[in-house]
């Protein structure tokens, strides 16, 4: 009878089972959430990244009173560095890091680089004076971050460098201070 | 699962008491170190977004100083390639869209060979009110309507150091074009101009406020009259000012004939000046009418620099064009190499100028630095 009563005040295994299910419905959606989370901030960290290494190229061109070039590439973890078709390219090995991975990084995976306009290849130039003749942009996002990506843009004339945010299938929004 | 049951049965039992009192149950235990975990991770979670915010904050702060030197950098800049400075109130047609109505900041250049009575270029500033535009940030930003840039010709190729100049290169021919150069422009009133003698209709100086806002729209610095922290003082480098072979006293060819008029150079003891503009800025060229002048030279005779005072800016009466420039005088060591700041031989055929230790060349069309 007192093995009994105490049988009775236990919880049984069902009880047990369904908080267990639920700690872990609640676990899986904090962890997901948090999974998001940092790859958004890996995402970041790799705009921050882009944009610090071409306001090292700008300064590059500036210092050296030479133009410098750097090759802007759509390519899965972003790797970026100098143009090497150009001659006399002030950005060269000794004046800039050699390369910048994106993804090595940040640590990210699944970073994918985009440029704009038209994806693909194409050179962005400093001049000597810092400015650039047309603006580009990369888009950085990752599958991990559904929600949107991060946008690099340099802009024309004065090769200004912003970061912006783009919301799933819409625009860059530079205005949000990110 | 018998056993599994029994230690949860032998977890409900009741701590010893103490006084009496019943104790504390392993699940209360639990649910209130389960509450606990909750207030501190939401406390941290709030110190961390926070932590986050301001290295945000910080960031953006540093970026929005770093934009604005470079705008005011650039400004001045073009500024010093400018013939003529003026403000205007009156809308500026550039291209298919107006710059709305002032004041606009308008810089231009040398007299249109074609057409002496209009400039060559013209680059005006104003201010576009952003209407909550994703593109950019705070209220209104700073624009310039004017020609393009070219920099198919920046090339380090040593022809193209020779002949391009810096920021001089503007593509006079081409359609003006609108560019920001800075947003987060203050809501109200955040672009003064002023030309430094307001009574001209044109001068070579002017003075420029700006001011900046986050967010809320209120001007930082708090908006004031001309002498705050964002003030800028932009000058016309261009203009001559007078013309110098009217004057004897500027004809007489000095080791110093090149350099700036009125602080070593040429005409250093001649009030003259125009109708329009003031003695304080005159300059001019002081070229040989044939042979060669020596600037930082030891001597006519003399090859190599001189030690003494050194002239970084050397004017030249004339286009970039009219104008050859090499290492050294033909005949000399490595002659046709490329100008240098070692040394730098700049001739029109008749009117030669050998440089050594030069630093900024200044032709009517260009500015060209070595």
């Amino acid at each position: 009878m007192k093995s009994l009563q105490a049988q009775e005040d236990a919880f049984t295994l069902i009880e047990v089972l369904i908080v267990a299910a639920v700690l872990s419905i609640l676990s899986l959606v904090a962890l997901r959430s948090m999974l998001v989370f940092s790859e958004q901030r890996k995402l970041r960290t790799a705009a921050v990244e882009l944009s610090g290494y071409l306001q090292v190229a700008r300064n590059v061109a500036n210092a050296g009173n030479a133009p410098c070039t750097i090759a802007l590439t759509s390519s899965i973890g972003g790797t970026f560095a100098p143009d090497s078709s150009v001659t006399n390219n002030a950005c060269k090995p000794g004046n800039i890091p050699p390369a910048v991975r994106l993804g090595g990084f940040a640590g990210s995976r699944d970073l994918q680089a985009t440029t704009l306009p038209g994806g693909g290849s194409f050179p962005l130039t400093f001049t000597p004076e810092g400015t650039v003749q047309q603006g580009a942009t990369v888009v950085i996002s990752s599958a991990n971050v559904p929600n949107g990506a991060w946008c690099v843009d340099v802009l024309a004339p004065l090769a200004t460098i912003r970061l912006g945010w783009q919301q799933s299938g819409g625009t860059c929004n530079y205005a949000i201070e990110q | 699962m018998k056993p599994f049951l029994r230690q949860i049965q032998r977890s409900r039992k009741p701590f010893p008491s103490r006084g009496g009192t019943e104790a504390f149950t392993l699940v209360e235990l639990l649910v209130g170190a389960s509450l606990s975990v909750l207030v501190v991770s939401s406390l941290a979670a709030i110190a961390l977004i926070a932590e986050l915010r301001m290295g945000r904050e910080a960031e953006v702060n540093q970026s929005l100083r770093d934009h604005w030197a470079r705008a005011l950098a650039f400004i001045n800049n073009e500024a010093q390639h400018a013939y003529w400075i003026r403000t205007t109130t009156t809308t500026w047609a550039c291209g298919g869209e107006g710059l709305p109505q002032g004041p606009l900041l308008v810089f231009e250049g040398p007299p249109d060979p074609a057409n002496n009575s209009l400039p060559s270029w013209t680059v005006v500033y104003g201010v576009r009110a952003n209407g909550g535009s994703t593109e950019w940030r705070g209220f209104n930003r700073l624009v310039r309507c004017g020609p393009p840039f070219i920099t198919d010709t920046r090339a380090d190729t040593p022809e193209a150091r020779r002949a391009e100049a810096l920021a001089g290169n503007l593509d006079v021919t081409a359609t003006p074009i609108e560019s920001v150069i800075a947003d987060q422009l203050a809501q109200t009133n955040p672009f003064q101009t002023q030309l430094f003698d307001q009574a001209l209709a044109k001068d070579r100086d002017a003075q420029v406020n700006l001011f900046l806002s986050r967010r809320t729209g209120l001007s930082y610095p708090p908006a004031q009259t001309f002498g705050t922290s964002f003030h800028l003082q932009v000058r016309a480098n261009r203009n001559p000012g007078f013309d110098v072979t009217g004057n004897p006293a500027c004809n007489t060819s000095t080791v110093n004939g090149n350099e700036e008029p009125d602080i070593n150079g040429a005409c250093p003891l001649f009030a003259l000046k125009d109708a329009q503009t003031r003695t304080t800025y005159l300059k001019e060229y002081n070229l040989p009418s044939s042979g060669t002048l020596f600037v930082n030279a030891c001597g006519v005779d003399c090859i190599g620099p001189k030690s003494t005072t050194t002239i970084d800016v050397v004017f030249f009466k004339g286009n970039s064009d009219d104008f050859t420039k090499q290492f050294a005088a033909p005949g000399m060591p490595n002659a046709s190499a490329p100008c240098s700041r070692t040394s730098c031989y700049v001739s029109n055929g008749q009117q030669n100028v050998q440089i050594y230790d030069g630093n900024v060349l200044v032709f009517f069309d260009r500015i060209l630095r070595i």
